[in-house]
């Protein structure tokens, strides 16, 4: 799927106003490190605690002295070759990872890492998925309930609200998921590359929806991307990590140049 | 160091979440009871099927069943048995199992997934319990003034597997063959609580020490107050002669020493969960 496509008929210069540089920190990463192990198979076994105790040599760390601050309203890209940290980077903003090292502070409402599907069981209608969902996420029954017809709107499964959700095509979990997500509201958005599921009218109809988002006042995002038009779309910041460390954090328009620069000494010296 | 969150936070986040946590017991007890009454019929006939296996190999083959009627002896004591070994056999795979939950929404407690289990159980037990009541009416027994017991036997039993669950789900999750060991405990400490003979038959051969140990396990105490809910039990002294009436009550010192277990199990599953919980994230 090419860029274009994938953005639809969008203005080109979309993007939110850069929040004014007093605004509140809302993620404050301070010295962040963490560490995984380095051999594939982990020491799940006991016998394997007794044989090599608690060893420090297998360590690898992920990220390491990671600090930096993203203020309210600030839309930030996180860009970095394969396993960099951005990911990694992304789950401990998000809570589902805990550092090792510093300390990672989101204000106000924690953001779930947005999940399709999140907690989605075949056995249940699609009506009780809509529910269980997006409480997961964090909506109250009463919000569901407000939001229901618009879910069931925006899906484009009207009619299907009574099938057991293991009768769906991926397709139709994928838009039925999206439309949860959709009415999900959090102070930070993460996302862990601009997705897009469904078919291609429906693709429009989703990105359309993320930018509406974006684009509400004092919305915080965090964006890992690869795609460069991405970065440039909607974040004005761009952190460029590399083996786990900071490299560059600055303008996107800054960073970015010396991003593929990068890439491409590093590509001439293979 | 990582961000440690305390008790207090801890009980606060899952209350903000607590709806959730009803959702997904709803959900669970709604695919396993679905088409209401086939549901419930399976649900029950499984220990009933059990209690008349046991009947007959430790009741009138084995002439194990001094208490008299043993048919709503062994019942009530199976019934309560299976909230606990499904709470504990599953517990091992509620962090895994939700993987993908875990590794996306941060800011659901990570506590919720074990006490889902839990709790899910325990309303089946409660479900399930009510096949005790025609059978114990059928076999003569009455309810009792101690009807009250059962509460607190209830209460008990849901700190003890609260932190059984706690523990072991974290635990399991660093290492898996935890899970291989599981089995054989679980049927050790079947065989070392109550369920199939009455707790005065450990008294008539133990020492005094062993007696107090035996007391040790959570689960002796919460099973006489299972049982002490009904009146009419009987009981064949040892080395025959005539039946006497027995309350199935031991002492308040029996359940003090119950209680001091589940407490203690509650409070090392917490630190266990808590201590492990960041390890927990990087291998799910």
């Amino acid at each position: 799927m090419s860029d274009a496509e994938q953005t639809g008929t969008v203005t080109k210069d979309w993007r939110p106003d850069a929040p004014p540089s007093d605004a509140p920190p809302i993620i404050e990463c301070r010295d962040v490190g963490i560490w995984f192990h380095v051999n594939r198979r982990r020491k799940t076994r006991i016998r394997d605690h007794f044989i090599r105790g608690f060893q420090k040599a297998d360590r690898f760390w992920a990220l390491r002295n990671v600090t930096f601050t993203i203020r309210k309203g600030e839309s930030v890209g996180l860009i970095g070759s394969n396993g960099s940290g951005k990911s990694t980077l992304l789950k401990l903003i998000a809570g589902v990872l805990y550092p090792d090292e510093g300390e990672v502070l989101v204000h106000g409402g924690v953001a779930p890492l947005i999940e399709l599907g999140a907690g989605f069981s075949g056995d249940l209608t699609a009506r009780e998925n809509v529910y269980l969902s997006g409480m997961i996420m964090g909506l109250t029954e009463k919000e569901i309930d407000a939001r229901f017809r618009k879910i069931v709107r925006f899906s484009g499964l009207k009619g299907f609200m009574d099938m057991p959700l293991k009768h769906f095509s991926s397709g139709m979990k994928g838009r039925l998921g999206f439309s949860i997500v959709a009415q999900v509201e959090s102070d930070v958005m993460l996302l862990d590359e601009v997705f897009a599921v469904g078919d291609r009218r429906f693709k429009r109809k989703s990105v359309k929806v993320m930018e509406d988002k974006l684009s509400k006042e004092g919305r915080t995002l965090v964006l890992v991307s690869h795609r460069e038009s991405d970065l440039t779309r909607y974040c004005e910041r761009t952190i460029w990590l590399q083996n786990g460390v900071v490299r560059a954090d600055g303008p996107t328009e800054e960073v970015l140049p010396l991003y593929t620069a990068f890439q491409d000494e590093a590509e001439d010296e293979e | 160091m990582t961000t440690s969150l305390t008790l207090g936070t801890r009980i606060q986040r899952i209350r903000k979440r607590r709806a959730v946590l009803q959702r997904m017991i709803r959900t669970d007890l709604s695919v396993k009871y679905e088409g209401s009454t086939l549901g419930y019929f399976w649900s029950v006939l499984e220990p009933l099927l059990m209690t008349g296996v046991y009947w007959l190999v430790f009741g009138l083959i084995g002439r194990l069943g001094r208490v008299q009627p043993f048919p709503p002896y062994i019942l009530s004591g199976i019934l309560a048995w299976q909230w606990m070994s499904a709470s504990f056999t599953g517990s091992m795979r509620t962090l895994r199992g939700n993987s993908k939950l875990i590794s996306k929404i941060g800011d659901l407690p990570r506590e919720i997934y074990p006490m889902q289990l839990v709790l899910t159980k325990g309303i089946e037990f409660l479900i399930t319990i009510s096949v005790l009541v025609p059978v114990a009416f059928a076999f003569g027994l009455r309810p009792s003034l101690y009807m009250f017991y059962l509460p607190l036997a209830i209460v008990l039993q849901l700190m003890l597997l609260t932190g059984l669950s706690l523990g072991l789900s974290a635990a399991n999750t660093l290492l898996r063959d935890l899970e291989r060991v599981s089995r054989p405990v679980l049927r050790a400490w079947f065989y070392l609580s109550p369920v199939l003979y009455p707790l005065i038959l450990v008294d008539e051969r133990a020492s005094s020490l062993a007696q107090t140990l035996y007391r040790l396990n959570p689960m002796t105490g919460i099973l006489t107050l299972h049982r002490s809910a009904w009146s009419g039990w009987t009981m064949r002294p040892r080395g025959g002669g005539a039946v006497a009436t027995v309350s199935q009550f031991d002492s308040w010192l029996t359940v003090g020493y119950s209680a001091i277990g589940c407490a203690l199990i509650l409070v090392i599953g917490y630190l266990l969960f808590t201590r492990l919980e960041p390890r927990v994230l990087k291998e799910i």
